[in-house]
Order: C-alpha cells, then structure tokens, then sequence
C-alpha cells in the first residue's frame, strides 16, 4: 500500500509575482498508479470545483489547479484596502498581489490497490481541476455544486452531481450517473458489452447517444418531461395507474411504471429516470 | 394456499424468513389474547414477540402433524404463565386488576354511550380471575374447539365447558354489578 | 339430566362450537330439562355482546420489531453456521466475478458429465444428481447476485439487481440484499433500481415493510420520489406517516416536496 498526502503549501502564493499565471508548471502534479500496466481508478469527492479530465497518452495523472470560479488567470484590481475588515488577514488586499481566498492550499492525495482519490482541503472548496489521465481509467467522481467533465477515456464512469452538470464526450464503456438539478450528457464511442447503465436527474435533462449497433434494453421514465429517440424501437409502454379513483376536480395523474424498448435485439438494461427533465436517446455512429 | 404447518416445516428447515408469513397470520388473534389478559397494549406486544421468538428457539422440535392453532397457543399461553410468574418474581405486582380499566380509561374515552355496554363488559372481563379470562379469551379468539382449548390448557374436554360456564357465571355477575353503578 | 351434563349442554349451546348442532333444538331440549329461560336468555345476551367486543389492532411498531428481531435471529445463526461451516468462506472466495464466468462453463460441463453419467449409472442415482445438479443451477444465479451485489463498481451491482429479476424464487437472502442495497449502498442509480426491482416483489409483506421503513433513510430526491411512486401503486396506507415525516425535513427539494404532497393525497 502507498499512501501520500501532500499538502502543497504556498502553491498560490507562488503567483505573487505581477504578471506571472497562476497555472504555472508548478501546480502540475505527477501522479502515478501502483500499477500503471493495469487500468486505474481515479475518485474525486469535490464540492464546488469544476473538475475537467481528458484522456492521454501516457501513464500518469496529471493534476493542475486552476483558481477558484469566476477568477481569472489575470491578476486582478486590487481592492481597495479596508483595515477593519472583519474578514481576517486573508481579505486584506495588498498593492500588487493577487487576491487569494487562502494562505495555503490543502489537498488529500491517496494511492492504494491502483486507486487514486483526491480530495481538496476544506479550505479549497473552490478550486477547480484539470487533469489529464491515461486513455484507460475507471472514474468515481462526486461534486455538489462543481461541473464534471470527461473527455477520451476507456472505462467505468460513477459520476454524481447536486447542481453541476456531467458532461461525458467520446467514452469507450459504460457509465452510471445521477445529478438533482444539472444536466447530464454522455456521447459514447463505444459501449462495453452486458453492462447495465443507469442515469438518473430529478431536474436536469438527460441526453446520452450511443453508437447505432448498441444491443441494449432501454428503460425510460420522466413524470413531467419527454422522450425522445432516433433509434427504430417498439415502444411498450406500461402504464399503471394508481388503483385509487381520481377524485373529482383533481388533476389526473397517471403512474407510468416505465417505457421499455429493446434496441437491435434487446441486450443490458440501461435505464434512465428523471421527475422533471427530458430524455433524449440519440443514435450516434 | 400454503397451510400454517407447511410455513412452519419451512421454518424448520432453515428458511426463517416464512416466519413473516405466520407472523402475518397469527400477530393479532395473538395481540387479542394477550391484551385479554393483561390488559395493556406494551405487554401485549412483547408477549407477541416473545411467542415468535419462542417459536424460532423451539422450531427444530416442531414436528408438523398436529394441529398449528393448538401449538401456537400453547406457546402463547406457556409464555403468559411465563410472564406471570416472572411478575411475581419481581413482585411487581400478584394481582392482575391492577391493570384494569385500561382499554376502558383510555383507548375508549371519546367513543359515545353506545360502546358503555362494551366497556362495562370489558371491565368485567378484567375482574375476572386470570384462568377463567383466558378461557373465555380462548373460546371467543380464533373460533378454537373446546378440544383444541382443552389441549391447550392441558385439561380434559369436559373441564373446559365445566370453567368456560363457570366462568360465564361470575362474569355475569360481575357484569350486573358493574350495570348498576 | 345431571347438573354437570347441562353445563356442559348450556356452553356448547351458548358457542355454538359443536358442529352440526341445531342451535334451535338444542334450546328446547335444554329448556325441556329444567334449565330456566331467563337464565338461559341472559347467558345468550352475554355471549353475544362478548362477542361484539371489538378486536384491538396492534400498533405498527410491534411488526417492525417482529421483523427486526427476525432480521437479529437470523444473523446469529448465520454467524454460527459460518463458525461450522469454515469452507464456506473458500466457497465465497471462488465467486469472485472474473471466476464466475468460468464457473459457469463448469457447471455445464459438470451437468454434462452428469449427463454422461447417466449410461454408467442406475437410474435412480442419474435422477437424484440431475435433481441436484437442477437446483444448483436454480443457486448459481442468486449466488452470483449475492457476489455482484457487493461489488465495488455500480456496473456490477446493478448487473446484481438485474440478474434478481430474473430469479423466479426470489429468496429472503435476495431479498435482505436488496434492501440492504437501498438502504446502504452509495449509488444513487444502485438505490433507484433497488426500488423498481424491490417493487416487482411486493407481494412479500417483508419487502413492503422494507420499502416503507427506507422512506426516511432516503437522502437522495430520485430515490425518495421513486418511493412515493411505488407507495402509490402499492396503495400502502400504512406509509403515509413516513412520507410525511420525509415531508417535515427543511432541507427537502421543491420537486419532491410536491411529488409527496400529491402522493400522500392519493394514498388518504
């Protein structure tokens, strides 16, 4: 078993220097998995950070840290400064630095069975991730409010979401993921044969195209949206009704169990739900 | 339908789970009894626990060919004895009107005059002595044969009709007395 | 008529439990031997009106203990069986999911060679193995659900839940998998499709009971409107209290909070 925390201190403050961006090459971090012969697991657990991981050519993770949302690489205006500031020491603005929410910037890295997790500090809440991963590489990635985005990746993605968007694009796999409020959308290149998927939202949008000779069981439900397909299906749609009689006057509600569809013979279940968002199936290539 | 003894057998053999099915089956003629002789609701609901779990212990002595109703009221009836003398034991309390009035007091103040007759009964049930309450119990819950009671309580056929008589008797008394206050 | 005879008389008559009895006849004969109407008319009233008590209910609580303790007893005879049976932990070890492929192909060919066997074998041998070889397969399914389940990756749970709706005979270890799965396990999706999949085994009063108490341990909006769903369908009165304690958190999504609102109306 490895294990490494780091705690990379001072990675901000090296953009003290006017003029110099703050994703220098010293923020890149070197990452490599116990086995990198093996395909790897790399889990994340984030709360507001934007997280954006691309597949590459090589063997380690590359992780650099880009500033907190909505600050930009460009050193900004000062503020004015305010001496009685109740916000502490890290609020007051100095002439020629760039305003930092912290001091220091925590992260928690672990490597053990050929799984990375990386988990900022609670002080960093806010940062945001760009990595760069090897072609091959399994995912479970949580955010709260941050945005997930995958590009170029071969294996397994667990993706979750409160308000962030997943974006899934040119996926060799499957996927299994579940946002409140955000949309999800996943392009597959390819899927992994007999593995069941599920996607779920209560608000957001479901859009996932999968290539068109995809044997699989589609099993579909929104209560307030729709959905939509190119694929050539017969639908079967089981339609439940609450065994009770709707009341005079009260709006009708019809339970619909699920729609179900078999695509090029039937295969494993992929199953997407939502309560108020649309769901599009799209037959990609 | 799968019979209670068939559940039981299943039970027997390893398959606990078929339990929830006699549990389902039998919880509240069993609740009934107990809270016939108790007269509260918290005993009565651990009593019935108590007479599952009695049953789990003994399940590989069960042996499937006599009659399901007769057992689970034996153990119902070996777990109240139980009960009692574990209650004197303690000497919390040897005598059972202590506990009485309380269907009458509470589960029932706000129903109207119409159920008077039904709680004035129900008081006499529970100044009844605590033998002659249950075999009135027993012979008014699950519809049970005098000679299924009889082998319940251990006792011959015809001492059952003797005490359920009698015990009809003293209720009667009871109940008149009660009607005149 | 001596006086024991006609207290016994009097209560069959009173009971009516004695088979075949004309109630009707019976009265007279009894009257016809010196028992006094009025007597008698006052033990009927009393019958009757002992009989018109009405049955108490007992409270919800004493199920959910039932099956709690159940839940108890059966966990400390599984321990004991896994002290006895120490092998079974090599059994569990060959399920592991890269194995289970191949034992798959085993299995045929071990009925294969059952099969074969049949030529060298009595009759009555070729059909006890067949019968047991049957079952095992009829086992080879649950107990590849019951290793999926516990998979770290979601794929393979859901294949998990998958595979138990096609088991015909779901048995209580799938079952208890299944709820344990939507109550515990960290996947929103895994939850969900524990849900529709507990759905389809309703009829069992302990996978009701299941869906009923998860209600509150339901952190996820999907899964605790899904909930309702299925609450709706089953018209299980019983869990209106638990959708509306879910309904007194503050911290509930506007969605859900309308989705039980409707759910509770149709359930009362």
């Amino acid at each position: 078993m490895k294990t490494i925390t780091l705690i990379l201190s001072v990675v901000i403050y090296s953009m003290i220097i006017p003029g110099k961006a703050i994703a220098g090459d010293e923020d890149k971090l070197k990452l490599s998995f116990s086995n990198p012969e093996e395909p790897g697991l790399l889990i994340i657990e984030m709360i507001n950070g934007n997280i954006d991981i691309q597949g590459y050519d090589g063997k380690e993770v590359l992780l650099e840290s880009l500033p907190p949302k909505g600050e930009s690489h460009e050193h900004k205006i000062p503020e004015p400064v305010l001496p009685d500031t109740e916000e502490g020491d890290e609020e007051i603005s100095k002439e020629g630095l760039k305003k930092i929410k912290s001091s220091s910037f925590e992260i928690n890295i672990t490597e053990e069975g050929n799984k990375i997790k990386i988990k900022p500090g609670l002080t960093n809440i806010n940062q945001n991730f760009n990595i760069k991963v090897p072609y091959a590489c399994s995912f479970k990635i949580s955010t709260v409010t941050g945005n997930i985005s995958v590009k170029n990746v071969k294996g397994e993605l667990e993706m979750s979401t409160v308000n962030g968007k997943i974006d899934l694009d040119k996926i060799t796999g499957s996927s299994v993921a579940s946002s409140v409020n955000g949309i999800i959308k996943v392009v597959f290149k390819k899927v992994t044969a007999d593995a069941p998927m599920a996607f779920s939202t209560v608000n957001g949008h479901i859009d996932v195209t999968l290539p068109a000779i995809t044997k699989a069981t589609l099993k579909m439900k929104t209560d307030r949206g729709d959905i939509y397909t190119d694929f050539d299906i017969d639908v079967e749609e089981k339609k439940e009704k609450s065994h009770k009689e709707d009341k005079p006057g009260q709006t009708e509600t019809s339970w619909i169990k699920w729609t179900t569809a078999d695509i090029n013979g039937g295969g494993p279940e992929f199953a997407f739900k939502s309560l108020n968002g649309d769901i599009h199936i799209r037959k990609g290539q | 339908m799968i019979t209670d003894n068939e559940l039981m057998l299943m039970v027997k053999s390893g398959d606990i789970d078929r339990l929830g099915l006699i549990f389902e089956r039998h919880n509240k003629p069993l609740y009934g009894y107990f809270l016939n002789l108790t007269g509260k609701t918290d005993i009565s609901e651990d009593l019935v626990q108590n007479v599952f779990m009695r049953i789990l212990k003994y399940r590989t002595n069960y042996r499937g060919d006599g009659n399901f109703n007769i057992w689970i009221y034996r153990i119902a009836h070996n777990v109240f004895v139980d009960f009692i003398k574990r209650k004197k034991k303690l000497e919390f309390s040897d005598n059972l009107n202590e506990w009485d009035n309380v269907l009458t007091d509470t589960s029932h103040e706000e129903e109207s005059s119409k159920n008077e007759k039904i709680n004035i009964l129900e008081s006499a049930l529970m100044k009844l002595p605590q033998k002659k309450r249950e075999i009135l119990t027993l012979s008014r819950y699950k519809e049970l044969k005098y000679k299924e009671i009889s082998r319940i309580l251990g006792c011959s056929e015809s001492a059952v009709k003797v005490r359920i008589f009698r015990a009809m008797e003293e209720l009667k008394n009871i109940y008149n007395e009660l009607s005149k206050n | 008529m001596d006086k024991k005879k006609k207290i016994k008389l009097i209560t069959e008559y009173l009971f009516n439990n004695t088979r075949g009895t004309d109630k009707r006849k019976m009265r007279e004969f009894l009257l016809e031997h010196g028992v006094a109407e009025e007597e008698l008319s006052e033990f009927e009233k009393l019958a009757r009106e002992l009989n018109a008590i009405p049955e108490r209910e007992p409270g919800e609580k004493m199920k959910i203990n039932f099956y709690n303790n159940l839940e108890e007893y059966k966990n400390t005879i599984s321990e004991r069986e896994a002290r006895m049976l120490s092998f079974k932990n090599i059994w569990e070890e060959l399920w592991q999911p890269v194995l289970v492929k191949r034992l798959a192909y085993a299995v045929a060919i071990f009925v294969f060679g059952c099969l074969a066997g049949y030529w060298y074998t009595s009759e009555m041998k070729y059909k006890t193995q067949v019968n047991t070889m049957f079952s095992e397969m009829q086992d080879m399914q649950k107990v590849m659900m019951l290793t999926l389940i516990q998979q770290p990756s979601p794929t393979d749970r859901l294949k998990a839940i998958s595979i138990s709706n096609q088991i015909s005979n779901a048995d209580d270890k799938v079952i208890d998998a299944l709820l344990n799965t939507l109550n515990n396990d960290p996947n929103v999706n895994v939850r969900l499709m524990a849900v529709e999949t507990l759905y389809n085994f309703a009829d069992n009063p302990k996978v009701r009971i299941g869906l009923i108490k998860s209600i509150t341990k339901q952190e996820s909006p999907i899964v605790q409107v899904t909930l309702a769903d299925v609450m709706v369908l089953l018209q299980e009165k019983s869990s209106v209290d638990e959708l509306k304690k879910l309904l007194e958190r503050n911290n509930l999504n506007e969605s859900v909070e309308s989705k039980l609102k409707n759910s509770i109306e149709l359930l009362i």
